[in-house]
């Protein structure tokens, strides 16, 4: 399984000295399993590109935890937990990690309001939980499926944050999807370049995702396909697209030639 | 071969952002030239829009006038499509079909939006008049219509709503058919310029707004053209 990815500063952001506000965070479980977190931090919070930072790291730092065999049995508390209860704490942890993080330096958590998407792998099954925008694709038995759509805000720069509300209001989990070979995650920023609306619904763009999929099955090295994801994002075609931030991160599930 | 060369991306349509202006057209704006100079406005928000690249490509203009009937100026519309049309000022002052029509054209925008999958921010409605409704009066069953669209709306968040008061627009009923949370205000000596570049400055911001962006339009009493109503 390979695991791999890339973020970029919109050119907007650039142009007024903002730092890039996405962030993500990608990991391993002892025993293998693949653990992924992208954040988009608001615009209009101070602090963002720090909240989108915290979130990731604690909500993938929780489901690690979770996944850590620490006592005698050697049995990890994921392994007795329903998945989707796994993706809440990973959201619970986040939250309280940002408004930790507000307490101690006296902020608003408002001013760290991101979304956020996690993703994680376990005995063959991927789940899936997201609050705010961006969103997962990935290809089930040859067909391309949206695993994760960017949520229904009726203006597109309007969105519920992390801090926003009660969690297990805002949360979307998709849960225990079989037979995943390789799936992406990615912020808004490159919502409209990977996906289509058709009567208000999202699709994901095919004539994207096809040879996308085709491609990144092919790289062996993660350090390498995080080179070419990143000259990707920073190419004419998605900087002529958006110019916002930009995350993708890919995993290839049935990927048997480890090189990392 | 690069991942760029491979892959073909989406380009969805630029965003919209709609905006409804309600022009009051009726025989009183003939008085010390107020219609001229809301020719002149108009004419002046279309040029300062047209020099803002992003304002330009998103905003999806509607203008409407009421006066001696309720007319659509304009379809929705590009501001490079948009061409003013002199505004001629007679008639009286059907505002609550003016209204009505006004939101209706949303709706139905919206839809067509929908259904070609564009992306589009809250809309405006930016409503101008220099009197009261000729059509409605308080409490009666249009007066109903009106104000519960008006305040259910701006309340739901499918639209902001402006009200502007002009000379001896009757800003008490102006204020009960705004929304409670919006105030009217008051054009300041016929300032109807500042107005309209204060608008195409908003909408500048708005068009260019990311998500989840906060923004924070300039205080029309410090830009000079409003001023709170004294009741």
């Amino acid at each position: 399984m390979l695991v791999f990815g890339g973020r970029r500063t919109g050119s907007s952001h650039i142009l007024k000295g903002i730092p890039c506000q996405d962030a993500f965070c990608c990991d391993r479980t002892e025993t293998g399993e693949i653990i992924v977190a992208v954040a988009d931090g608001l615009g209009s919070a101070g602090s963002s590109e720090i909240g989108a930072d915290i979130a990731v790291n604690s909500a993938v730092g929780k489901i690690k935890s979770l996944f850590h065999a620490d006592n005698d049995y050697k049995t990890p508390k994921a392994a007795l937990m329903k998945n989707r209860d796994i993706i809440n704490e990973a959201f619970y942890a986040a939250r309280k990690a940002l408004e930790k993080y507000a307490a101690d330096y006296d902020i608003h958590p408002g001013e760290l309001a991101c979304t956020l998407i996690v993703a994680f792998t376990f005995e063959g099954a991927l789940t899936i939980g997201q609050i705010g925008d961006g969103a997962i694709t990935g290809m089930i038995n040859g067909n391309i499926h949206l695993l994760s759509d960017p949520g229904d805000s009726e203006y597109i720069n309007e969105v519920t944050p992390l801090t926003s509300g009660k969690i297990e209001k805002n949360i979307r989990i998709n849960e225990n999807l079989l037979n995943v070979d390789v799936f992406a995650v990615f912020t808004d920023g490159c919502q409209r370049a990977f996906l289509k609306k058709k009567d208000g619904d999202y699709i994901p763009f095919e004539p994207f995702f096809r040879p996308f999929f085709s491609c990144v099955k092919e790289f062996s090295n993660e350090n390498e396909a995080s080179d070419e994801i990143m000259t990707f994002l920073g190419s004419e075609k998605m900087e002529n697209n958006s110019d916002d931030d930009k995350t993708l991160v890919i995993a290839v599930l049935d990927h048997r030639d480890i090189d990392q | 071969m690069t991942i760029e060369d491979l892959v073909e991306i989406a380009y969805p349509q630029q965003p919209h952002c709609p905006t409804v202006l309600i022009l009051d057209t009726s025989g009183s704006m003939m008085v010390n030239d107020k219609i001229t100079r809301l020719n002149e406005g108009i004419v002046l928000f279309k040029d300062e829009i047209g020099k803002d690249e992003l304002a330009r490509k998103r905003l999806d203009l509607a203008v409407l006038g009421f006066g001696q009937k309720v007319s659509v100026i304009q379809e929705f519309t590009s501001i490079e499509e948009f061409e003013p049309a002199k505004l001629i000022a007679d008639g009286l002052t059907p505002m609550g079909e003016a209204i009505k029509k006004a939101i209706e054209m949303l709706n139905r925008r919206k839809e067509e939006y929908r259904k070609e999958g564009i992306d589009y921010y809250r809309p405006w409605i930016f409503l101008i008049t220099d009197g009261e409704p000729t059509d409605m009066e308080e409490g009666d069953a249009l007066w109903e219509e009106v104000t519960n669209l008006v305040h259910d709306g701006e309340k739901d968040g499918k639209f902001l709503f402006f009200a502007v008061g002009v000379e001896d627009a009757d800003m008490k009923t102006l204020g009960k058919i705004a929304p409670p949370n919006r105030t009217p205000v008051k054009l300041k000596d016929n300032n109807f310029k500042d107005m309209f570049l204060w608008l195409s400055r908003s909408q500048s911001k708005v068009s260019a707004s990311g998500v989840g962006e906060q923004i924070v339009l300039e205080d029309p009493l410090l830009f000079g053209w409003a001023e709170i109503p004294t009741i």
